[in-house]
């Protein structure tokens, strides 16, 4: 069934769809200046930031390699990966707070006296591009330090003995080794600006036209044919991006380190150490701050977002919990997501298995397969899933839903449970067999043990994703079983008051609580060799 | 000794066995049967194919060619979890998510025993190899020594017909290989167990084993008791394998009358005690170190050969000595330290060695 959704994502609507309207819509496309303009500002978008979360995410990656204490380390990781955590919605609505005129940075400004007047952060390109690279900074900082960390440190007193000073062995021993995490973690963030939707919507002020949105105004003008245009134009781009950064991704292969690694940690001290303690501290800062004033925004006394906050109120909390749209929200996305999670992660067992066990021809082609959902944008394939469902007239039923975020969750489930099961001793295995026990015996009591730290996480992250999921959904769903993000989502759309950061603490509580018990299960060492390996 | 016969008495029957991966055959038509209740020793270099032979015993490896019997039944297409022999990893693969009891336990469980009787089974072979008192210990609380020993339970517990080990003493430090080298000896005695042993270390299957195979390029070079394959070897490769040797190319000049053969290596004229060949011929013959007797030149035996000693090793209990006796022919000598006499670099000496020590080769 999986197959078949994502198989159909990528050739249904370039058919039939747009040769009833006879090309058309591809010529309206192609000629109007109007969307020439929006192809090149969704590039544009995505360019910077790519390049500002390159700048922020590499400094802040190489300044974890430095960071000595276990717990911290940890700390640091769940913290830079929270955003993935959190709600999009709720982290839109925490920069909003931040970046609006009222908002908290404005404000902070204008007391200190440095403005006369509130500069314009939101509603424009700055307000989106910061937003984006905070969500995407996390899939730029891991991919650059699992380099990082398998560098060799022979190599730097290499270099130093051959008479390189700090800065010439960074310039020319590790920035260059590190290139490859530099272009996978480009790509990632890349890919995933391109096709950004709830952020340039709620941040972008109607101004900031990108192509997801042009989709998203075509679907709700029933201009489909149009929005199938878009989509697949959107798609060809992240695919073509995905292949130039693979392309250079290629070209830096050579440089595969020879023998085997000695990694350590440097000593400490040194005004770079500091610089880069800083770098660290101004990032978590960065992270953490838009979820830490949606919290305290949820006590405002005033109905206006304002800052600082007028009184202490618990008035929004009461609302959210009698707003009868989010009550229902609520329980149509645990449903969605506790069902969608069983689906992702029975379906990414069986196909990690498959590609870790079954001694399957054509491995990668079937690997890239499972984790194009991951790549592909989430808008097109929101569009594309939305026409094969009114085409099959199940189009608004639960059971879709719960079918099309398994497909999106699956690709974080078969990552893990494959690193997890990758990492399992195959003699374990044999002595089972040795010992008297089947193969489903043997899954039962020597395996699944061994991947438990895997299986629980990406249980967490299959729920998250199917909980969060809003940019595909909002194409799928009815006004019956909407689900709470895009409730969220149309509340933002028409009231800005302390209602939703009352909702969004909830759920940032019950996300802690949720990775907490997790955590319980994963050691930290567990957890930071499976974030390292994706 | 007809095939049925040999079927009868033996537990484990490999015969024309062959195992290729790709264009690389690991095991080339190997036949051997091990009897019952024996310790029989796989032995040779990394690459030999000797545990691919093990894991074909143990069901992990399918023959490409050739019939394998457990007890009389052909088992070729019998997975592991289906056979009556039980292995002992070289990584030891002791699951880690369990405790001592359960790791031992878990053979009898898969097989639904009555937990009265798991209960008994596990006590009894705690108590053989020596580990009472640990039921409860994880994996990560136990020495190498005590890992090794849980292992072997592990697999023990299940009363295979043939228990077998794969260099299960191979990460253990030299004091704890020897004891344990004993140990396992014992436990085989004591449990009446059949043993297969792999190993590369010859030390191991001369001290162990009741009979030794020596394995090479996926073929069993020799198979015999371990005193017959150091005394007796069959080729260069067993020769030098097994022990320290001197491998001498010769050419057979005659035959004496007590059936002797008169061998010739670059001018040094010698007996042999072998039969089977004919003047002429071109051989090597094998001439262990600590069969030959060393001699100052002046009390020179009759049947001595003069040589110049031009390198002293000293070994402790022993001392090795490298003798230029001709042109071409350097002979390593190895002597007690305590009872012999002494010589230094240079010093002309007089080598003797009965016609028995040299043995002749098959290549």
């Amino acid at each position: 069934m999986l197959l078949l959704f994502s198989y159909s994502a990528f050739t249904f609507r370039g058919g039939q769809l747009t040769e009833e309207v006879s090309f058309l819509a591809w010529q309206k496309f192609f000629t109007d200046p109007f969307y020439f303009g929006v192809v090149t500002k969704t590039l544009q978008l995505a360019l910077e930031v790519t390049a500002a979360a390159l700048l922020i995410g590499y400094p802040t990656a190489y300044a974890l390699t430095k960071v000595r204490s276990a717990k911290f380390l940890v700390a640091a990781y769940i913290i830079i990966f929270s955003p993935l955590l959190v709600s999009l919605v709720v982290r839109v609505y925490g920069w909003l707070l931040l970046l609006s005129d009222n908002g908290v940075i404005n404000q902070a400004l204008l007391a200190i006296g440095v403005i006369a007047a509130p500069i314009r952060l939101i509603y424009n390109e700055t307000g989106v591009v910061i937003a984006l690279v905070h969500i995407l900074l996390p899939f730029m900082v891991f991919p650059i330090l699992s380099v990082l960390l398998q560098f060799d440190h022979a190599l730097r007193e290499a270099a130093s003995d051959l008479g390189a000073n700090r800065l010439q062995t960074f310039l020319r021993v590790v920035l260059p080794m590190s290139l490859p995490g530099v272009v996978a973690g480009c790509q990632i963030v890349f890919t995933l600006a391109i096709s950004a939707f709830v952020t340039p919507e709620l941040l972008g002020g109607g101004k900031v036209q990108v192509l997801s949105r042009a989709i998203w105004f075509n679907v709700v003008d029933v201009n489909w044919p149009l929005a199938a245009v878009e989509a697949i134009v959107l798609l060809a781009l992240a695919l073509a991006a995905l292949a130039l950064f693979d392309l250079a991704a290629r070209s830096l292969r050579a440089m595969r380190p020879t023998g085997s690694p000695r990694p350590r940690r440097d000593s400490p001290g040194g005004f770079i150490d500091a610089f880069l303690r800083i770098v660290l501290f101004a990032v978590l800062a960065f992270v953490l701050s838009p979820l830490v004033f949606v919290v305290i925004n949820s006590f405002n006394g005033s109905a206006f977002n304002s800052f600082p906050p007028q009184g202490f109120s618990m008035q929004w909390y009461q609302f959210v919990l009698g707003y009868a749209q989010f009550r229902e929200g609520m329980v149509n996305s645990l449903i969605i997501a506790s069902a969608s999670t069983l689906v992702a992660v029975a379906a990414g067992m069986l196909a990690a298995l498959a590609l870790t066990r079954g001694g399957i021809r054509g491995r990668g082609i079937l690997n890239a397969f499972f984790l194009s959902p991951l790549v592909m944008p989430r808008v097109a394939i929101g569009i594309a899933v939305f026409i094969l469902l009114i085409r099959l007239r199940v189009l608004g039923t639960t059971g879709s839903l719960v079918l099309v975020h398994a497909m999106l969750s699956l690709p974080f489930a078969l990552v893990l449970l494959t690193a997890s099961l990758v990492n399992v001793n195959r003699t374990l295995e044999e002595a089972s067999m040795d010992l008297g026990a089947g193969p489903l015996r043997t899954f039962w009591s020597v395996t699944l043990p061994q991947i438990r730290a895997g299986l629980v996480v990406a249980a967490v992250f299959a729920f998250i994703t199917s909980f969060d999921e809003t940019e595909a959904s909002i194409f799928l769903v009815r006004p019956s079983n909407t689900t709470l993000p895009i409730q969220m989502f149309l509340y933002l759309e028409q009231y800005q008051n302390p209602t939703l950061a009352a909702l969004s603490t909830l759920l940032i509580a019950a996300t802690i609580i949720l990775v907490v018990v997790a955590l319980r299960f994963v050691r930290g060492a567990e957890l930071a060799r499976l974030v390292a390996r994706r | 000794m007809s095939a049925d016969a040999a079927r009868a008495s033996d537990v484990i029957e490999l015969r024309e066995v062959t195992r290729s991966f790709g264009d690389v055959v690991a095991v080339d038509h190997v036949s051997l049967g091990i009897r019952q209740g024996e310790f029989f020793a796989l032995l040779g270099p990394s690459g030999c194919g000797k545990t691919t032979t093990l894991r074909i015993m143990a069901g992990f490896e399918r023959p490409s060619g050739g019939d394998i019997y457990l007890r009389g039944r052909r088992v070729n297409d019998v997975p592991p979890y289906r056979r009556e022999t039980n292995l002992v990893f070289q990584q030891l693969a002791l699951f880690p998510h369990m405790d001592v009891y359960d790791n031992v336990a878990f053979g009898l469980r898969v097989k639904r025993r009555p937990a009265a009787d798991i209960a008994g089974s596990v006590r009894r072979v705690l108590q053989l190899v020596d580990l009472a008192g640990y039921e409860r210990r994880r994996m990560h609380e136990l020495s190498g020594g005590q890992q090794q020993r849980v292992a072997i339970a592990r697999a023990l517990v299940n009363e295979p017909a043939v228990l077998l080990l794969d260099e299960p003493l191979g990460a253990l430090d030299l004091k704890l290989r020897l004891q344990m080298q004993r140990e396992l000896k014992a436990m085989q005695r004591r449990s009446g167990t059949t043993f297969v042993y792999v190993t590369h270390d010859q030390g191991e299957a001369l001290a162990m084993a009741d009979r030794v195979a020596v394995m090479q390029l996926g073929k069993i070079a020799q198979l015999g008791a371990p005193e017959h394959i150091y005394s007796r070897p069959a080729t260069r490769f067993v020769a030098h394998f097994i022990g320290d040797t001197n491998i001498i190319p010769v050419t057979v000049r005659d035959r004496g009358a007590d059936g002797a053969a008169i061998l010739d290596a670059n001018g040094v004229r010698f007996a042999a005690t072998d039969a089977d060949m004919r003047p002429g011929e071109m051989r090597h013959i094998s001439l262990r170190p600590e069969k030959i007797r060393i001699a100052a030149a002046h009390a020179a035996r009759p049947d001595g050969h003069g040589g110049t000693v031009t390198d002293v090793t000293f070994l402790g209990p022993l001392t090795r000595y490298e003798v230029s006796v001709a042109e071409g022919l350097r002979l390593v000598v190895q002597t007690q330290t305590d009872s012999e006499e002494h010589f230094r670099k240079d010093d002309r000496v007089s080598l003797s060695w009965p016609p028995s020590a040299a043995v002749v080769l098959k290549d």
